[in-house]
């Protein structure tokens, strides 16, 4: 097996045959895929070619300018609120107005589709899923224009960084602040809490951020950690974020590093026999602590692994990839580059998750599927065939849809069952009957050299239809 | 997030799992009973489903998440007004609510507790297979699903399938060629899964596209009513995690409470003359923090409650070992304490519909020979 199949393994698949690294040994084949940068593309209508252009930067947003829209959208929302209209369709027709006007989480969800398409940093794009579901947000409501920021600016421009740099800026980040409600957090001993202390407000800890940031996204419950040393933490964290629809009570307020003073539980805070400063600092320091333990690095390591390789990685290869980023202190690239080249040792012993198998069909097959750029506000009859993630959900695994905070499973057993294979080869039928595929499945299994058993399971096809769905869901295609 | 928030959010998902239907040649020696189980996702408020209000502590500590239209059951229980069919039910002698009941876990993390609900055991994450999939197992009842993936819960019978509304609309189904040719080329799971869905298309099978919860327990009872029908069935509600702004007669925590009602409702209706064979029962990964934090929600917990309906129950009760809400009550002073195992209710809910006795399944479904029997309190 060689460049041709690893393409498919740790990336999306061939786009064409103009790809650099044919020859490549394994590492020469991930140091040149990992020097590929993520860059936003997609095809601006789904009449139009397959073959991608730069995402427009029409469509593209900024940090502050997406919460001034989800200011701005709360405020039409409220003044909406205050007419009283008793005509519920009205009332539904202007709030659809203020959500196209405002809102643009749909178009950060085509980007994201039409990248992973599209995109010949398939590799990279692909850790940036999985960084994205281990630092899970969802759509909450408050949150839901930031988190094309968080997967596009924080995600994909992190991933040749740290890993302490990166857990910070997930932590800090205001979808993740708001996902998890610390914005609602109170340190009780804050001018807040103070303030409203033995009068007619509630003001106090939420620890949910806390709780997963040990739990989920670094030392994990082996660590041994207490109920108190989970409120110090929400303590630690306490004056990170707030809440977008209400005044901001800071003039000027930076939200890259939104921490309001006012709601900090004051003083140093001393855990895991370690103080960490008063005030803002206190995070940054709780972060990096939190990413050089040991328990975090073994967790991630073999996490890596299970995402491109096999649920029950080799110990030897946990232990390598622990290694580089002890030696590393944690720099994403080699972490990255040690992972990768262990996984292309194990074949066949993974499930594509549901998503990145039907981003997989499409990019091999050069279909124009989901609505081009230039579409994405146009209801079309078929609406549900051609929205990433209302089908996204039909598959199984829901970025960005409201889910739990520990992601998509690595466990293939949770999701696997008849009824999944039955949605993929509806997937299948979906995309030669509206998606326009640019390749014929001959032509796919020239280009991505699949083996003799796959061939033999085409031919049993007595159409293109058919022989469509028998290679999109062979053996080889759905296990890498 | 505001009022306004709550109803924008009430996309709240549910999927449903039918299984155990009667292996054929067999249906003489199977049980007539069956069981519905409701898993609720996120951790659920015991203390505002089901409020204690005979307990003077309870005031103080829930000043601002009561509900005031909560419905009276005794002078210490009050109701959340969201379960209106739940309520006539437990006036009509046939639904019980037990509390201050927990699965034996205590450490307030999610995905262990979600673990536990389903496998039935103390450690997390030590088992592949559930507890009503190993029931089912003792029982000798094969089964299918009817949702997207399996649950965890119905896991260790050989025989799963699975089926589940798709609204991939226009998409027309696999040619018998393609699914034999792939069933012949794949090993393993995907090789059953391929099969299964070959059976289906040859035996021709037509099922309802609705995927709302109460219009999937309808359905699940419709098909569990028939004699060849399944005997179990699982329907997942999600949110109930409420670390922020809960809600009290409305709102986001109202809300799910709502869809558990049309759950039990829609099991009812679709169950018809065999809601008589039928015990329905929700299972939570813990409860929640008996004092409301600073966001007017609730942070996690342990105790929680639990609620029961269906016509094996022969009346209608409360049951409850109350531990009381002062400080020096509460575990780690900060929770409601269980003081029943939660399994034990599974246990007593098995025994009734599958008629397998207390110790076999106190030991070989949940491994905990010491489990309490409460079968007698419960359906006595």
């Amino acid at each position: 097996m060689g460049p041709v199949y690893w393409q498919r393994k740790l990336g999306l698949g061939r786009l064409s045959d103009q790809d650099a690294f044919y020859d490549a040994s394994k590492s020469e084949f991930v140091d040149a895929n990992l020097a590929l940068p993520v860059r936003f593309t997609g095809y601006s209508s789904h009449l139009s070619t397959a073959a991608s252009v730069e995402w427009p930067d029409a469509l593209s947003y900024g940090l502050e300018d997406r919460i001034q829209r989800t200011i701005d959208k709360r405020t039409a929302e409220d003044a909406i609120d205050e007419q009283r209209l008793d005509d519920e369709q009205e009332r539904s027709l202007l709030r659809q107005e203020i959500r196209k006007r405002y809102s643009v989480m749909d178009i950060d969800i085509y980007r994201f589709f039409h990248t992973g398409q599209s995109t010949n940093a398939d590799v990279n794009f692909r850790l940036s899923v999985f960084w994205l579901n281990h630092f899970t947000v969802a759509d909450v409501g408050p949150n839901r224009e930031l988190i094309g920021d968080y997967w596009g600016d924080m995600i994909c421009g992190g991933l040749n960084g740290s890993f302490k740099d990166l857990l910070y800026r997930a932590i800090s980040h205001p979808a993740m602040l708001t996902y998890l409600d610390n914005i609602y957090s109170v340190g009780e001993n804050s001018e807040r809490g103070r303030e409203c202390r033995g009068r007619n407000c509630t003001a106090g800890l939420n620890d949910n951020l806390a709780r997963e940031l040990l739990e989920l996204h670094t030392v994990t419950p082996n660590f041994g950690y207490s109920e108190q040393d989970i409120k110090v933490v929400a303590n630690i964290l306490s004056g990170w974020g707030f809440i977008f629809d209400k005044p901001a009570p800071i003039e000027n307020p930076d939200y890259r590093r939104a921490f309001v003073d006012y709601n900090a539980e004051p003083g140093a805070k001393e855990v895991f026999n370690t103080s960490f400063s008063a005030g803002p600092n206190g995070l940054r320091e709780l972060t990096d602590f939190l990413a050089e333990q040991d328990a975090t690095i073994i967790f991630l390591s073999r996490k890596l692994l299970q995402h491109f390789a096999t649920e029950r990685p080799r110990q030897a290869d946990v232990d390598a990839v622990a290694r580089v980023w002890r030696e590393t202190e944690g720099d994403l690239q080699s972490i990255h580059r040690e992972a990768l080249i262990r996984s292309l040792d194990y074949e066949g012993q993974r499930l594509l998750w549901p998503s990145q198998w039907a981003m997989s069909v499409l990019r091999l097959s050069h279909s124009t599927l989901f609505k081009g750029f230039n579409d994405i506000e146009i209801d079309f009859m078929e609406a549900i065939e051609r929205d990433p993630v209302r089908l996204q959900r039909e598959l199984g695994d829901s970025f960005w849809a409201r889910r739990q905070p520990n992601g998509f499973s690595y466990a293939t057993a949770d999701w696997m069952s008849s009824e999944h294979m039955d949605r993929r080869l509806r997937f299948a039928s979906l995309v030669q009957r509206g998606g326009r595929p640019e390749i014929t499945t001959s032509d796919i299994i020239e280009l991505n050299q699949f083996s003799d058993s796959t061939r033999d399971l085409v031919a049993h096809g007595s159409s293109e239809f058919e022989k469509f769905a028998l290679l999109t869901c062979s053996p080889e295609f759905l296990e890498v | 997030m505001d009022r306004r928030n709550f109803l924008k959010l009430s996309t709240a998902s549910a999927s449903a799992c039918l299984t155990g239907f009667p292996v054929h040649g067999l249906t003489q020696s199977l049980p007539q009973g069956r069981i519905c189980l409701i898993i609720l996702e996120g951790g659920l408020d015991g203390l505002a489903a089901v409020p204690a209000v005979g307990d003077p502590e309870f005031n103080p500590a829930r000043s601002e998440l009561y509900a005031q239209n909560a419905l009276e059951i005794n002078p210490f229980f009050a109701l959340h007004p969201s379960l209106k069919s739940f309520a006539e039910m437990l006036f009509n002698g046939e639904a019980a609510i037990i509390h201050a009941t927990a699965f034996p876990y205590t450490k307030r993390s999610h995905f262990e507790g979600q673990n536990l609900v389903e496998t039935g055991l103390q450690v997390p994450f030590s088992s592949e297979t559930g507890w009503l999939g190993r029931a089912m197992d003792l029982a000798g009842i094969a089964g299918r699903a009817l949702s997207l993936d399996t649950p965890l819960v119905i896991r260790g019978t050989n025989d799963l399938a699975n089926y589940y509304p798709s609204s991939i609309t226009g998409s027309r189904e696999a040619s018998l060629t393609v699914l034999e040719a792939l069933s012949a080329f794949h090993s393993g799971p995907f090789s059953d899964s391929v099969a299964v869905l070959r059976d289906q298309q040859m035996a021709n099978s037509s099922e309802p596209r609705v995927r709302d919860a109460a219009g999937l327990a309808l359905t699940a009872g419709q098909a569990m009513r028939h004699d060849e029908g399944p005997r179990v069935s699982v329907i997942r509600v999600n949110d109930f995690d409420t670390h922020a702004n809960q809600g009290t007669d409305f709102g986001r925590h109202a809300r799910q409470l709502a869809i558990v009602d049309e759950v039990f409702d829609g099991y009812r209706k679709g169950l018809r003359e065999k809601w008589r064979d039928t015990i329905v029962l929700t299972a939570t990964e813990f409860g929640r923090t008996v004092y409301e934090n600073g966001s007017a929600g609730t942070d996690h917990g342990y105790g929680s409650v639990g609620f029961l309906a269906g016509g094996l129950l022969k009346q209608s009760s409360v049951y409850a070992n109350w531990p009381g809400l002062s400080r020096r009550d509460l575990y780690e002073e900060r929770d409601l304490w269980s003081t029943l195992d939660y399994r034990a209710v599974c246990a007593a809910c098995i025994e009734a519909a599958l008629g397998l006795e207390h110790d076999v399944i106190a030991e070989q479904i949940f491994s905990e020979p010491a489990l309490p029997r409460v079968f007698n309190n419960l359906f006595g």
